[in-house]
C-alpha cells in the first residue's frame, strides 16, 4: 500500500527548530550585543580564535660573549630542505658535493648575502664597535717621492673622456663611480672641464713635469682645471688651470677657490671621501667662476701645456696675494680721482665767488664805483633845449613796438 | 631821428616836423611853457601802491648813485587822444624839473618813461646826451621786455625792468670810475650847493657881507 501523498510531503519538508529555542537564542544574542557593543562582540570572537601574544616580565637574556654569527638573523631566509612525502628525495645539492669538485667552496651561508647587498647593513666597517680606519699621518716632506714617470706616461694614453685619473687604484669602487658620474655631468654642462689625478699619499708631481699629452691632450682643447690630490693628504693638493682661466681671474680668487676646496675635502676622514668632497666642491666653484670668464670662442685656440699655471694652494700665500692685489690701485684711477677733486673744488670756488659778488651788488652798501658817460655834441632838434624827441613807443595790446 | 608825434624821419637840424608840424613850440602851446616839478615817480592814475612806489624810488636812487650824470623819471597816467606818450616825454624833458638829490643834473642826461594804461601805450624818451647810447632800437628792445609786465598790468614790475635794462646798457657805454668820497664844496653860493632845493625861485639879492670864519673855541672872534 502506497503512502499517502500528504505524508510524503511531510517527509520532504525541512526540519525546523522549535520556535521557542530559536527565539531565545536570538534574544540572547541581541541582548548581549546591546549590553557590550558590537565591536566587543566581534573582538571577543576574534580573540577566541586568534589569541594575542602575551609578554611576561622576564629578564633580558644576557649578551653572549661571542658575537653571533654575522648574518645569523637571516637564517630564516634560507628555507630548510623540504620534506617530500612519499619517500621522494631531492636531488643532489651542491653542498653535498665532494670538496674536490669545488675546491674552496663552502656551504652557502647567510653571510654570503653580503655578496648581493651593497655595503650598508652587512658592511663590516659600518658595524658598531668595529675598528675605524686609523687616522692618516702627514707624510714628512723629506719622504715625499715623485710620481713614477712611467705612470705619468701611461696617463697620456688615458681616454679623453676619463676625467678621473687613478693610476694606482686608490679610490674605492663606490666612490669612483660617484666621482665619475659627477665629473661626467660637469663635463656636459661646464665651460671649464675638470680632471682629477689621484696620487699615493707619499707621492708628488715631479718638478717641471710636462702634462701636454695627458689624456691625449684633452686639457689643451678647452678650458680645463686639473686637480692633483695625494690620497689622504688633501692639503698637498695642487690645482692647474689653463691660460684662459688664469688670465680672466685674479690670482687671489683662484687661491681662495683652492683653499675652499681643500678645507671642504678635509672634512672627510678617509681618502676616497676626501677625493669625493674635493671633486664636488671644485665642480661647484668652477661653475661659479664661469660668470667671470669670457664666452668661449667658436674655434678655441690650443694652449700649450707649458702655459698651465699653478694657483697657490697654501692659505698663507693666498692671504698674501689677496693683500697685495687689494693694495695695488692703478695709477690712472688716482689721476682721475685727483682731476675730479680739482674740478669740483674749482667749480665750488667759482660758484661761491659769484654768489658773493651778486650779494655785494644787491647789498645797498657803500658805493664803490660809478659810471661816467661821454658828453656828445648834438644839434638841437624840433626846438627842444634838452631833448629832440628821440625815443620809442609800444602798444602792448594791439600793436608792436615802434619808434 | 624821427618825429616824436608822427614818427617820420626829421632832419637833424630842423625845428619843425615837415610832416605833422610838431615842434617844441607846438607842444608848448598845448601843455604850457612853465617849468614843472615832478617826482621821480608820478602816478596820476593811482596804479602803484605805496610799497611799489617806495621800491621804485629805491631803485632810482641807486641808479642815480651809479650814474651821477643821469636820471630816470616815470609818469603813469591816461593821456588825451591828441597827445602821445612820446609827446609828453619830449615836453617833460624840456620843461620838467625832476625831484632828484642834485637839482643841477642836466635834463639832456635824463630819460622819461610814460605809461598810458587807458590807451595801453608805453613810451620812452631820452635827452640829447643819452641818444648815442639809448638809441631808438635799444629803447624798443627795453619796451619789449616790459611787455609781459604791462600786459599783466604790473606797472611796478615793468618800470623795474626798464630801470635794470637801462642800467645794463649804460654800464657798457660808460667808463667805470672809483667813487670819490664826497668832498665839501669849496664855496657855497646858495642852499642848493648843500643839497637843499628852493621851493620857488627867489629874486636875486644883493650880495651880503661875507661870513666871518668861526674863531677857535675859547677865543674871541676876529674883528
Amino acid at each position: 500500500m502506497e503512502p499517502a501523498p500528504c505524508s510524503r510531503r511531510k517527509t520532504l519538508r525541512k526540519p525546523r527548530l522549535p520556535e521557542s529555542a530559536s527565539r531565545r537564542a536570538l534574544l540572547a544574542s541581541v541582548a548581549l550585543a546591546f549590553a557590550s557593543g558590537p565591536g566587543l562582540l566581534r573582538a571577543q570572537t576574534v580573540d577566541d580564535l586568534l589569541p594575542l601574544p602575551k609578554w611576561e616580565n622576564e629578564p633580558a637574556p644576557a649578551a653572549s660573549a661571542t658575537s653571533p654569527e654575522l648574518g645569523a638573523h637571516f637564517n630564516d631566509l634560507i628555507p630548510p630542505p623540504p620534506e617530500l612525502p612519499g619517500g621522494l628525495e631531492s636531488g643532489p645539492r651542491l653542498a653535498d658535493g665532494p670538496p674536490s669538485v669545488l675546491p674552496g667552496y663552502t656551504a652557502l651561508s647567510s653571510n654570503d648575502l653580503s655578496l648581493f647587498l651593497r655595503g650598508g647593513m652587512l658592511d663590516h666597517s659600518s658595524q658598531p664597535g668595529s675598528a675605524r680606519p686609523a687616522a692618516h699621518s702627514p707624510t714628512p716632506a723629506m719622504k715625499l717621492r715623485e710620481a713614477p714617470a712611467d705612470v705619468l706616461r701611461r696617463l697620456e694614453d688615458a681616454p679623453a673622456n676619463e676625467h678621473l685619473l687613478d693610476p694606482f687604484d686608490l679610490v674605492s669602487e663606490v666612490t669612483k663611480e660617484d666621482v665619475l658620474r659627477l665629473l661626467e655631468f660637469h663635463a656636459s654642462s661646464a665651460q671649464v672641464r675638470l680632471y682629477i689625478l689621484v696620487l699615493e699619499a707619499d707621492q708628488k708631481l715631479p718638478a717641471g713635469v710636462n702634462l701636454d699629452r695627458l689624456a691625449h691632450g684633452a686639457l689643451l682643447r678647452q678650458q680645463a682645471c686639473l686637480a692633483v690630490i695625494p690620497m689622504g693628504e688633501p692639503w698637498r693638493a695642487r690645482f692647474l688651470v689653463t691660460d684662459g682661466v688664469r688670465n680672466a681671474l685674479p690670482a687671489s680668487r683662484l687661491a681662495a677657490m683652492a683653499e675652499d676646496c681643500i678645507q671642504d675635502a678635509q672634512q672627510a676622514s678617509d681618502g676616497p671621501g676626501q677625493v669625493q668632497r674635493l671633486a664636488v666642491r671644485l665642480s661647484t666653484e668652477l661653475f661659479k667662476l664661469e660668470r667671470s670668464l669670457p664666452p668661449p670662442p667658436s674655434a678655441a685656440p690650443i694652449h700649450p701645456m707649458e702655459n698651465l699655471h699653478l694657483a697657490d694652494v697654501a692659505a698663507v700665500s693666498a692671504a698674501e696675494t689677496a693683500h697685495t692685489s687689494g693694495a695695488q690701485v692703478p695709477l690712472w684711477v688716482w689721476t682721475v680721482l685727483g682731476g675730479l677733486a680739482f674740478l669740483l673744488t674749482l667749480g665750488t670756488s667759482i660758484c661761491l665767488f659769484q654768489i658773493r659778488r651778486l650779494r655785494r651788488l644787491k647789498r645797498p652798501g657803500p658805493q664803490s664805483h660809478i659810471w661816467i658817460l661821454p658828453e656828445p655834441e648834438i644839434q638841437p632838434r624840433l626846438g627842444g633845449a634838452f631833448s629832440g624827441g628821440a625815443g620809442a613807443i609800444m602798444h602792448y595790446r594791439s600793436q608792436g613796438a615802434g619808434s | 631821428m624821427k618825429c616824436p608825434h608822427c614818427f617820420t624821419p626829421v632832419n637833424q637840424v630842423t625845428d619843425i616836423c615837415a610832416h605833422c608840424g610838431f615842434s617844441a613850440a607846438a607842444i608848448r602851446d598845448y601843455l604850457g611853457a612853465d617849468w614843472v616839478r615832478l617826482e621821480r615817480i608820478t602816478d596820476h592814475s593811482q596804479r602803484l601802491n605805496l610799497r611799489d612806489t617806495r621800491h621804485l624810488e629805491t631803485l632810482l636812487d641807486d641808479f642815480e648813485r651809479h650814474f651821477p650824470q643821469c636820471f630816470l623819471a616815470a609818469y603813469v597816467g591816461p593821456l588825451p587822444p591828441a597827445l602821445t606818450v612820446t609827446d609828453l616825454g619830449f615836453w617833460l624833458i624840456n620843461h620838467g624839473a625832476f625831484q632828484t638829490h642834485q637839482i643841477s643834473r642836466r635834463n639832456d642826461f635824463g630819460m622819461v618813461i610814460v605809461l598810458d594804461p587807458l590807451h595801453q601805450q608805453a613810451g620812452a624818451t631820452v635827452g640829447y646826451a643819452l641818444e648815442p647810447v639809448l638809441t631808438p632800437p635799444v629803447l624798443s628792445a627795453i619796451l619789449e621786455k616790459m611787455r609781459g609786465s604791462l600786459q599783466k598790468s604790473d606797472f611796478a614790475g615793468a618800470l623795474e625792468t626798464a630801470v635794470r635794462q637801462v642800467e645794463g646798457v649804460l654800464r657798457k657805454a660808460g667808463s667805470r670810475q672809483p667813487h670819490t668820497h664826497q668832498q665839501p664844496p669849496p664855496m657855497v653860493a646858495d642852499a642848493s650847493d648843500l643839497g637843499f632845493q628852493a621851493l620857488r625861485p627867489t629874486a636875486p639879492q644883493l650880495p651880503g657881507p661875507p661870513l666871518k670864519p668861526r674863531a677857535p673855541h675859547g677865543t674871541r672872534p676876529l674883528q
